[in-house]
């Protein structure tokens, strides 16, 4: 690749520069010192790759400019373009954007800057500018062949290192920077691991203690059942001894003779029963008394009657039955008699108020026949009566009226005449010849106005004319309408003055009707009165009703009188016959009553005999179950009160009062037998107790204690000897006491050694439990698990830095026979010879050589070289490598040969005349001889330098002669 | 001379009662309560196979006991098992290894009189009288062991195994790791299989079931109950019928409750389908959850001959496991999943800005799909952390080593890694957090300190970290090239 032309619009000095159709070969820049070659060495530095803002460049005059026009590989072309600090833009012909790596290939700028742009301080191991990781990477830059990612490798590790020290330290030891936090916290669970496993001999440790308590617990246990039984045995001793006691003189009572008799005989009644019996029997005799002596007092003579009364019991309950009602009705009678008399008395006082001609007599009112009248009729009668008379009354005021109007009328009719048609007809007449004259007179006088009245005067005799007719002829058409007007009056009137005389001719005959009415009533008949005639029939008629009530209700007491007559008359029957009543009675109604409290009396002592008679019987029942019930020969009574039926009322309560003591008598000999009884039972329930007491839990205790004196099987035995060791219930207590002093003492020793057994039990539940080593675990392998990614992290860029470092290593030293073959040919020929190689320093990436010589010596390092050939060498490494790179861009030499003696130089000016076959190359100087040196080189050949001559900032293209000159200072002419 | 009787044994080891599960911590509820009790199950299991199957007698080849701490309540839970294998007249033999050492202490708790611990100080033997006749009846077996007196033991034990009588079965029970140079036992299986009469050697120490060799038969019967994921799988126990003049028939018994799972998950499993958001990376866990959960990836093929048994390799072969997983609620209960996220994909760089924020989300999402709040009742599927080992897309490193000098370059970098003295320079590398785990040794002997590393398998394998270092190089160098 090469630049064609080159604008440079603004870099520096350098303006406004243009160089146009530059050589493809070696192109001459020749101009003294700063005349601007070194700014033109910056410029073509970062023509390519732009200019950084950090680059120590001279500035712009306003914003670096360049623009260059370039041939590119294969023959296209292109152009780049620099604007300020931007990236530079590659263009192809015609505009398009092209890749940069398609036109500077894979060359970095480093390689490009420190490789292809060479000045004089590049040549030596460190450049000026360069730093210490600069040196190794220009260093594996001038090694070469495929050393570009090698060089990254120190910086690469360097990153790596970072990353893994960061993470490790240095070492990548647990307990530095990130690993620290886990490790601490893995030593926090071993730490607690540890304490968990010396739980383990802590468990041990107690279960020893737990064994030894165990044993403690049953020998203690021994100890406090052995009290227990001792208490227990004490207590049961103590409690039972009063029962023993008891128990004891009880048997001696009952094995004395006559009890053991009384026991043997009772035995087949029941005593029960027999008290039972005995209990009614005398109850039923004291009732027997009292109603006895009970009768005796009401009955007092009459007592002698009483089976007589007995005897008529149906009819005396019958009598007293009867008693009430006949009483009640006794009282009804006497009510109603008094009621008929007070009617009576009213009956009279109303008669009076009617008619006091009739004197109070019931016979009279009763003789008036209401029932000839009908009421329906009498109101018919009277209403129609009324109603004519009104009627008459009106017809008559009406009548009246009409009377008057035709009178009126008949005064009206002659003012109602008017004139005769002929009459005003002729007035007519003559008025007309009046006013005709009266006129023809005037006309005399004055014509006009004669003519003129006697005119009007016809006229208005003929208005006169009309005006009359029509008013005589309304005059008579009223006249005729007041005539047929009375005539019609007239008429009416006379058929009206009928009528009232039929009306009158009616209310006659009512007349003579409602007198008839008055007659039957025995009212007066002159005149009629309607008012007085229906009051009148209405009062009698309800005399006539009440007095028929009277009557009829006098007839019903009569009949109730009679009854009760009969009925008191039967009653006193019986009264006299039980002779509680003597003579028979004038009036039954008036000693009704005493005859009725006499046979209610009777009923009354009645009833006490009945109760005497339930008495006697009950009690002759009650003796012949005690004969049925008792056995025979113990104090039995006679026979005879068995027959107590028979008896006389004396001598049966003497059967029954004997027949009591006899079952008294046998009662008390039972109760004896039964008291015995209870007491054997009673010694028996204490024996049986004493023996329910013995619980196995006691019968225990005792085998354990008392019955260790001597040994028997018979629980009785065992405790009858235990009661016989005892001399009292105080000796029983004194020993209870002693059983619980020492009970009491070895259950709190129990209890203490089972709360030690807890706890110790607790304890080696809480030991054996696995938790605590859990956790121990779970903690270490959480922080295991924080810890593994971080190692895995150290561990992959710690072996990634060590895998560069062997890859750095074993490149090197694979690549270290072939590298610099084609350096230490170029170093040959520009030695003449006198150095025959280059090859690299022991540490490959240390920025030295070594050399050989043309007599085959090896010198180590550069620092033996003289100053010329140690540029010669930099050079010889630099150009190979430009050799071998491709594409190939354009080299730039600024004064670089300066150093090398005139030999060399032209060997140097031969060996970039070659190179500039491939590469086009500037040469920026300022010593004529190395122009001169170009121009000879390049005389010959097909393809010669291209010169330009530069000063203050201004190219031009000159010639090697001018250029020459101009160096040497022999022309000023400058053309520029 | 007699003829052998055919025995049935249970032999197992290394229950290791009393040690949590690493999850327990995280967990609570029923799944809490599995994972505590796992250890406990497994031995209850264990017990339950050998009272169905009315065995002769049952060997422990070591570590009952998890460490000296004989928890107090693995103790108990201990002696009522015993207790009823002792209704049955099931002897039940004891060594005790380097876990549970004697030590000085006595056992906590007392076992019942069919359980015999072998002591510490001489090598012992125990007969084993045909049950029919009952003691005192004839010899069908004798059993020869020596507990472990302290943590470790350096004597060459198995020698003083020198059994009189062949006409019995004579069974060796050792706790050991089968190596020559050893804190546990020092020995080899040539070693064992050179002493004389012994027919069976009963061995406890390594964590996966193995039988080493058939004549004799030297077999290690593996952990029954996994407590990390480097013990992943089901565990079990060898229900052994010895029969005259034929082949041994051992049978692996499945009794894990709880089986550990490390799953890989691919961000870039399907070409196209890398996740681009949270949403899209839990549906690719959710549908590798329900891989597992459907049961399609249970029955593996057997990847390993009978020879090293692995646990997984029975699957499917075993009517224990086939009953189990079909739900008689005797079987798997559960299966604690450690994720691992691979691949590359342009979600790293959100993973690697806010991993834990990712992780908990997806755990959280995980434990509800697949935990009991999901209806999911047994198994259960309790994710336990995540791993991420992922990163930024990147071109095939064998693609760049066609025109790359560099990764031409790294690539053989990687493989001298992966040597013997690569792996030695790489591992003192690691950082001294990192140790490397010894072989034979359980989770207990590991400093809690520090992570284990081995040479290989699992995300914590000197492999797997140097492959992901060699994916970080590429990534940091690309980064260089492409000037981000």
């Amino acid at each position: 690749m090469r630049i064609k032309n080159l604008h440079i619009m603004d870099f520096g000095i350098l303006r406004n520069q243009t160089l146009a159709e530059l050589n493809s070969g070696i192109v001459v820049v020749g101009g003294f010192n700063r005349a601007g070659k070194t700014t033109f060495l910056n410029i073509l530095r970062h023509l390519f790759y732009g200019i950084k803002r950090s680059a120590a460049l001279p500035p712009p005059a306003q914003e670096y400019r360049i623009e260059a026009d370039l041939d590119v590989e294969e023959g296209r072309e292109a152009s780049v373009r620099i604007n300020g600090y931007s990236q530079p833009e590659f263009f192809y012909a015609g505009g398009k954007t092209a890749d940069s790596s398609l036109i500077i290939g894979e060359i970095d700028d480093f390689t490009y800057q420190r490789l292809f742009t060479i000045n004089l301080s590049e040549l030596c191991s460190l450049p000026e500018g360069v730093s210490g990781a600069e040196a190794t990477r220009l260093q594996s830059v001038l090694l070469g062949a495929g050393l570009a990612d090698i060089a990254a490798v120190p910086q690469i590790c360097a990153e790596l290192r970072k990353v893994a020290e960061g993470i490790g330290g240095k070492k990548g030891s647990p307990g530095v920077r990130l690993f620290k936090e886990s490790n601490e916290a893995i030593r926090a669970g071993l730490l607690c691991r540890e304490e968990a496993l010396e739980q383990v001999a802590e468990f041990e440790e107690a279960q020893k203690k737990l064994g030894q308590c165990r044993e403690e617990i049953a020998t203690t246990t021994k100890q406090v059942r052995w009290a227990e039984a001792e208490l227990t045995a004490n207590e049961f001793i103590n409690q039972y001894f009063g029962d023993y006691q008891e128990f004891m003189s009880l048997t001696e009572l009952l094995n004395e003779r006559e009890n053991q008799r009384l026991l043997a005989g009772f035995g087949q009644v029941d005593l029960e029963k027999v008290a039972r019996l005995h209990d009614a029997h005398r109850t039923a005799l004291d009732e027997y008394r009292t109603v006895l002596s009970q009768a005796e007092m009401s009955l007092g003579l009459h007592f002698a009657q009483y089976r007589r009364i007995l005897e008529q019991r149906g009819k005396i309950r019958e009598g007293a039955r009867q008693s009430a009602g006949v009483r009640q009705r006794l009282r009804d009678l006497a009510t109603g008699l008094e009621r008929q008399a007070q009617e009576e008395a009213r009956i009279k006082l109303e008669i009076d108020e009617v008619n006091q001609d009739w004197n109070g007599d019931f016979a009279r009112v009763k003789a008036i026949n209401c029932d000839q009248i009908r009421l329906s009729e009498v109101r018919q009668s009277l209403a129609e009566f009324r109603a004519l008379q009104e009627r008459i009354v009106e017809e008559r005021r009406v009548l009246g009226e009409g009377q008057r109007e035709l009178e009126v009328t008949k005064k009206i009719l002659p003012t109602l005449t008017g004139l005769e048609p002929r009459r005003y007809l002729g007035r007519f007449f003559v008025s007309t010849i009046a006013w005709a004259l009266g006129g023809y007179l005037l006309t005399l006088v004055r014509l006009p106005l004669g003519f003129l009245i006697g005119i009007g005067g016809i006229l208005a005799s003929g208005l006169h004319l009309l005006f009359t007719f029509f008013h005589e002829r309304e005059l008579r058409e009223q006249r005729r309408k007041v005539e047929r007007d009375y005539r019609l009056k007239a008429e009416t009137l006379q058929e009206q003055v009928k009528q009232v005389e039929v009306d009158e001719g009616k209310l006659s005959a009512l007349g003579s009707k409602l007198r008839e009415f008055q007659r039957i009533l025995g009212l007066p008949e002159e005149k009629v009165n309607p008012e007085l005639i229906l009051e009148y029939y209405s009062r009698t008629s309800e005399l006539r009703r009440r007095i028929s009530q009277w009557e009829e209700e006098g007839e019903r007491l009569k009949d109730i009188r009679t009854d009760l007559e009969r009925e008191l008359f039967s009653l006193w029957g019986l009264a006299v016959d039980l002779r509680y009543l003597g003579e028979e009675p004038v009036d039954y109604i008036g000693t009704g009553e005493k005859i009725l409290r006499s046979v209610e009396e009777i009923a009354g002592h009645l009833e006490f005999l009945g109760k005497l008679e339930e008495c006697e019987r009950r009690l002759f029942n009650l003796r012949r179950q005690a004969v049925e019930v008792l056995p025979e020969g113990v104090n039995q009574p006679r026979s005879e009160a068995q027959d107590a039926v028979a008896c006389a009322l004396r001598r049966a309560l003497r059967a029954s009062e004997e027949v009591d003591a006899w079952i008294e008598s046998y009662l008390k000999q039972g109760e004896k037998a039964r008291k015995l009884k209870a007491q054997a039972e009673r010694a028996e329930n204490l024996k049986r107790g004493i023996r329910r007491g013995f619980s196995p839990r006691v019968r225990q205790a005792f085998q354990l204690t008392v019955s260790q004196k001597g040994e028997t099987d018979d629980d009785w035995s065992i405790l009858v000897e235990a009661w016989e060791d005892c001399s009292s219930p105080t000796e029983a207590n004194r020993r209870c006491q002693e059983a619980e002093q020492s009970l009491a003492r070895f259950r709190g020793r129990l209890d203490q050694l089972k709360e030690n057994q807890t706890t110790l039990e607790n304890e080696l539940k809480k030991l054996a439990t696995s938790e605590k080593l859990e956790e121990a675990q779970r903690m270490i392998d959480q922080a295991r698990s924080r810890l593994e990614p971080l190692a895995r992290k150290y561990a992959v860029h710690s072996l990634a830095d060590f895998i560069l470092e062997k890859l750095h290593k074993a490149f090197l030293k694979k690549t270290k026979g072939e590298l610099l073959g084609a350096a230490g040919k170029i170093f040959a020929d520009l030695t003449g010879k006198s150095y025959q190689q280059i090859l690299p320093a022991d540490d490959l990436l240390s920025p030295d050589f070594k050399t050989v010589t043309g007599g085959g010596e090896e010198l180590d390092g550069t620092a033996l070289l003289s100053r010329g050939t140690k540029e010669q060498l930099f050079l010889s490494v630099r150009l190979s490598r430009i050799q071998e790179l491709r594409p190939a861009l354009p080299v730039v030499l600024d004064d670089s040969l300066v150093n090398f003696d005139v030999k060399h130089t032209r060997q140097a000016v031969e060996i970039l005349s070659n190179l500039a076959r491939t590469h086009q190359i500037f040469i920026l100087t300022c010593h004529p001889e190395i122009i001169e040196y170009i121009a000879q080189v390049n005389s010959g050949r097909s393809q010669t330098a291209q010169y330009w001559r530069i000063a203050e900032g201004n190219f031009a293209c000159t010639g090697a002669k001018d250029l020459l000159a101009y160096l040497r200072g022999e022309t000023l002419g400058l053309q520029l | 001379m007699g003829e052998k009787k055919r025995i049935r044994f249970i032999h197992t080891a290394d229950l290791h009662l009393g040690s949590a599960l690493k999850s327990v911590g995280q967990t609570s509820g029923r799944i809490g309560e599995i994972l505590k009790k796992a250890t406990f199950t497994a031995m209850e299991r264990i017990c339950d196979l050998a009272l169905e199957e009315a065995v002769d007698f049952m060997v422990i080849a070591g570590d009952l006991y998890d460490r000296e701490a004989r928890s107090v309540k693995a103790g108990f839970f201990l002696q009522e098992q015993f207790r009823r294998l002792a209704e049955k007249n099931i002897p039940v033999l004891i060594i005790a290894g380097n876990h549970d050492p004697l030590g000085e202490g006595g056992n906590l708790v007392t076992f019942p009189e069919n359980v015999w611990v072998f002591g510490g100080d001489e090598t012992q033997c125990f007969t084993i009288y045909d049950q029919s006749g009952a003691r005192g009846g004839e010899v069908i077996a004798r059993v020869f062991g020596r507990s472990y007196k302290t943590r470790y033991e350096k004597e060459k034990v198995f020698e003083s195994f020198r059994p009189q009588d062949r006409e019995a079965w004579n069974i060796g029970l050792l706790h050991t790791a089968l190596e020559p140079e050893s804190n546990y036992l020092p020995s080899t299986a040539g070693e064992l299989a050179k002493v004389e009469g012994i027919d069976y050697w009963a061995l406890g120490h390594a964590h996966t079931g193995q039988i080493i060799s058939r004549e004799p038969y030297i077999v290690y019967p593996g952990i029954p109950q996994g407590r990390a994921p480097d013990e992943q799988g089901i565990g079990g126990c060898f229900l052994v019928d010895l029969l005259p003049q034929a082949e041994a028939k051992i049978e692996f018994v499945p009794v894990s409750p709880v089986v550990w799972r490390v799953e890989e998950v691919w961000l870039d499993s399907s070409p196209g389908l890398s996740p681009e958001n949270l949403d899209d990376l839990l549906e690719l866990f959710e549908r590798q959850g329900e891989t597992i959960m459907s049961g399609r990836d249970r029955k593996r093929p057997p990847e390993q001959s009978q020879e090293h048994v692995r646990p997984e390799a029975l699957f499917g072969q075993n009517r224990k496991v086939v009953e189990g997983l079909t739900g008689d609620g005797q079987g798997v209960k559960g299966y604690i999943v450690r994720w691992v996220l691979k691949g590359r994909g342009e979600i790293h760089r959100y993973l690697s800005a806010q991993g834990e924020e990712v992780e908990e989300e997806i755990l959280s999402a995980l434990r509800r799909r697949f935990g009991p709040e999901h209806g999911v009742e047994e198994p259960f599927l309790w994710s336990e952390s995540i791993r991420f080992s992922t990163g930024l897309p990147l071109p095939d490193l064998a693609e760049l080593r066609k025109s790359d000098e560099t990764f031409n370059e790294l690539d053989l970098v990687i493989k001298g890694l992966r040597t013997e003295a690569g792996y030695k320079a790489a591992a003192r590398r690691l950082g001294a957090v990192w140790e490397e785990a010894r072989e034979g040794e359980g989770l207990e002997e590991q400093n809690a300190e520090k992570i284990q590393f081995r040479k290989t398998g699992g995300v914590n394998s000197l492999d797997f970290l140097i492959e992901e270092a060699k994916e970080l190089v590429i990534e940091k160098i690309m980064e260089r090239r492409t000037g981000r």
